[in-house]
């Protein structure tokens, strides 16, 4: 009972502040590349990034025009070059392999995300913290005032996610 | 063997775990991930700074570079609540938060986990330390007790030493030094890789001046003059990937250091040469079990002192090997267990023979993430030291050898610390710690008869029933990051409570027993009350488009209740009331523009009272004023990697009093720095 109205409360939260979400910086993206490097094996070279986003949604897509400029036709970020590829919402089941950019203010249309990404054992990141609390991607960047990682622990595990033992250890898990 | 076996079987053990990943600590990679330096100083656990729970300035590389300091201690002097004194070139005491004294005991140094701290007198002998400023990576200096981690003698504080990686960092680099007082000196820093898996640094410097100059205790052409202070060192630091999740650590230093040893209250005035070996192996693995630690590690000290009462001195000998074991439960929460055993043994002519302690320690460290902004942190540790002595006692000792054999003490040590982010920008602490120091080998078993011809007539002997001080420590912290200013505000207030202060034999004063033909006299190490301060600090740092500064200022007072205070009677003893400068004040300002670099540094302390040895050899308290010393360095890039600077110490007077020792002259020093 508390789970499901934690989860709403997030949900809510996320999309009272929808407009708020449209802002993903290239130190996002940076974070987001460096991230990778973290992983128990890490990830390098170039790497598709599947940037999901709803087209109804302004705030979904603000993200997501934000970070196709940023990335242009590719972005070294740590030790990988991410390659961007847009994807809306109603076909992310078309993805295969890489890092999924979950944008902003999806809201419960995340759970579509998350059901893809369990069943393709995918990384996520993205810049709403809300939609890591919820469940719906794994990994939360969070670059200004200071560098701060949430990762989702039991949808982690379910990806099959796992990161070095010091990193895990100065990341907020929950 | 059977420690062998076991430690060869645990290795065994550690590889064939079934590993869930497959990195090793990175700290430059954590630090310039988080933008912020990255410490386990605080817990055992890697931590961003300004998460860990306890007091914690950190000097960076940049810090060191323009500071313009040749060693460590005139890099601590511009650091808020640190107390240095220098007694002579190379000759330095550093404490924290006050209770400075010769041969400082309460201040626990480490380089990369290794203690440099010298259990034989219970001091940090700086100039043996085998580091050269070039590869030091950070120093973490950590203000109040943490004996629940690092164990006895981090009372006062802990400086951890921290160098770069061989592994993941390439350092290589050249300096070259001269300075006024005939100063020459140098350090060379080479790294090599061996692939991806095997890295490997090595480095050697060294210095020479004449800054020694005659007192009244050692005139010029004594034998006990000491011209020339000198030090070299070399040290070996390897890392080598054994499997994806096995990291190994080999380290070896050797140094070699002679200084002015005119620590007057002891009344020995000479100086001293010591040579320090050691050696440390350590494997770390990212196992299924968390992250596991091993290290085992040697130092190896060979102490001679030249003075007006003979050549004497001792070596001194430790085994410490420590294992831990780091991992998370849960979201929330992470544990460290941990466990160390130590053997530390002295032999030589102020021992008579043999004499040590052996340690048992477990620790725990549990760390909760209440939420996002709230965590507490609970350590425990507990210590059991055995003494032994394989040799018969002095004639006339005032214990036998069976009491020298069955001391035993056991010690609680705790840290415990509430860190509570109420903003991005604000951060408060609440923090309550008890560290243990422990008595040093001479304060336990040193045997030296005194003799006035074919008579003793004194002895001078360690205490086996000597109590461990147990200082404790409650302390509130505020920092707010302002931002509009570039800087970050740091407050703090403490109240501190020293109880069983450990004086040592040579600074207590006589007791007479009566027996003939001469009366027999003991100078035995005491426990002698307790003391309790209360103090604060608040400073500034910040830095901006090339700006850099930084302003800060401790207060300190003392109350001592000692069954030992000085009088003419009782000449030995020390004042920690008097003898800590109250008020302390140190600015910074510098500025980087184009190929220059602008620097200046100030401290200003206030008086405080310390002892001197006069004419007629007693021992008598003096004052020392208050006093400021400005540096000043200006440096230049020469080349693309190559950097000159000058750097005036004590810019502003041309010699002050600072402390019973050498007078403190001014000093210019030229260097040249190449990185490749």
């Amino acid at each position: 009972m508390f789970q499901k109205f934690a989860v709403g409360a997030a949900l809510l939260s996320s999309v009272l502040a929808g407009a708020a979400l449209a802002d993903v910086s290239q130190t996002d993206v940076e974070i987001g590349g460096r991230v990778l490097g973290f992983l128990a094996t890490p990830m390098s070279g170039e790497t598709k990034l599947s940037v999901v986003y709803a087209p109804a949604n302004a705030a979904s897509v603000a993200d997501e025009k934000a970070l196709i400029g940023l990335l242009g036709t590719g972005l070294k970020a740590g030790n990988v070059t991410f390659q961007p590829v847009p994807v809306e919402l109603d076909k992310v089941d078309s993805i295969t392999g890489g890092v999924v950019f979950l944008t902003g203010g999806l809201g419960a249309d995340g759970a579509k995300v998350a059901a893809m990404l369990k069943a393709k054992k995918l990384i996520c990141i993205t810049t709403d913290l809300a939609a890591v609390q919820a469940g719906y991607c794994a990994i939360h960047l969070k670059a200004v005032p200071k560098v701060q990682i949430t990762v989702n622990k039991a949808l982690a595990e379910q990806l099959g996610i796992s990161f070095g033992a010091a990193f895990k250890l100065m990341i907020t898990e929950i | 063997m059977r420690n062998r076996t076991l430690l060869l079987s645990t290795v065994v053990c550690l590889t064939a775990f079934n590993v869930a990943s497959a990195q090793s600590v990175n700290y430059g990679q954590l630090e310039q991930f988080f933008g912020e330096p990255v410490t386990s100083s605080a817990t055992g656990s890697p931590q961003k700074a300004t998460d860990a729970p306890a007091n914690m300035e950190i000097i960076s590389t940049d810090d060191i570079r323009h500071s313009g300091a040749t060693n460590i201690p005139d890099i601590l002097r511009f650091v808020s609540g640190l107390d240095i004194r220098e007694y002579g070139r190379g000759n330095y005491d550093v404490s924290v938060r006050g209770y400075n004294q010769p041969n400082a005991p309460r201040l626990l140094v480490l380089v990369n986990g290794r203690q440099v701290y010298s259990d034989d007198f219970g001091y940090v002998a700086w100039d043996s330390i085998p580091v050269q400023l070039d590869e030091i990576r950070q120093i973490e200096v950590i203000k109040g007790p943490n004996s629940a981690l690092f164990g006895f003698n981090a009372v006062g504080g802990v400086i951890n030493i921290i160098t770069y990686d061989p592994l993941n960092d390439q350092i290589n680099s050249v300096t070259a030094r001269a300075g006024t007082d005939g100063y020459a000196g140098g350090s060379a820093v080479g790294t090599f890789h061996w692939g991806d898996s095997a890295g490997l640094r090595l480095s050697a410097g060294g210095y020479r001046d004449d800054q020694a100059r005659p007192t009244n205790q050692a005139p010029a052409g004594s034998p006990f003059y000491d011209t020339s202070p000198n030090q070299r060192s070399f040290s070996a630091d390897g890392r080598l990937q054994l499997a994806p999740n096995v990291l190994a650590t080999l380290e070896g230093t050797s140094s070699q250091s002679q200084h002015s040893d005119f620590v007057l209250s002891y009344g020995w005035p000479g100086y001293s040469t010591s040579i320090n070996n050691s050696g440390k192996l350590g494997l770390a693995a990212d196992t299924s079990l968390g992250l596991v630690t091993l290290s085992a590690y040697r130092n190896d000290q060979h102490y001679t002192v030249y003075s007006t009462t003979g050549v004497t001195g001792l070596d001194n000998i430790s085994y410490v090997v420590e294992a831990n074991d780091l991992f998370k439960v849960g979201a929330d929460h992470t544990i460290r267990v941990g466990g160390e055993y130590r053997n530390n043994d002295a032999i030589g002519g102020l021992f008579g023979n043999s004499t040590g302690y052996q340690v048992y320690a477990g620790n725990v460290m549990w760390n909760w993430q209440i939420n996002p902004s709230l965590s507490l942190t609970n350590s425990l540790r507990i210590d059991h030291l055995a003494l032994y002595r394989t040799d018969p006692v002095a004639a006339f000792s005032p214990y036998s050898l069976t009491q020298y054999q069955n001391g035993t003490t056991t010690e609680p040590s705790y840290n415990s610390g509430l860190v509570y982010k109420l903003s991005d920008n604000d951060t408060i602490r609440a923090l309550a710690s008890q560290g243990v120091q422990a008595p040093s080998l001479i304060d336990y078993g040193v045997q030296r008869p005194i003799t006035s011809g074919p008579y003793t007539i004194g002895v001078t002997a360690g205490n086996p029933d000597v109590h461990a001080a147990t200082v404790t420590n409650e302390e509130l912290d505020y920092d707010r990051e302002l931002k509009d200013l570039h800087s970050i505000l740091r407050m703090s207030v403490y109240v501190q409570k020293t109880r069983d202060i450990i004086q040592p034999e040579l600074l207590t004063p006589p007791i007479f027993v009566r027996r003939t033909p001469l009366p027999l006299f003991y100078l035995e190490t005491q426990n002698i009350g307790n003391s309790s301060a209360v103090g604060g600090e608040v400073g500034i740092k910040g830095k901006v488009n090339g700006w850099r500064w930084n302003a800060s200022y401790s207060y300190i007072k003392i109350k001592d209740q000692l069954s030992l205070n000085y009088s003419p009677a009782t000449p030995y003893a020390v004042d920690f009331k008097d003898g800590t400068p109250t008020n302390v004040l140190i600015a910074g300002l510098g500025y980087s523009v184009g190929d220059w670099e602008f620097d200046t540094n100030s401290r200003w302390q206030s008086g405080f009272t310390d002892f001197e040895t006069n004419t007629l050899k007693v021992i008598v308290p003096i004052t020392i004023k208050n006093y400021l010393t400005s540096d000043v360095r200006v440096g230049y890039k020469l080349l693309e990697s190559t950097q000159v600077a000058v750097t005036a110490q004590q810019l502003n007077q041309a010699t002050t009093i600072q402390n019973s020792g050498y007078p403190i002259d001014r000093r210019v020093l030229f260097s040249v720095n190449t990185r490749f």
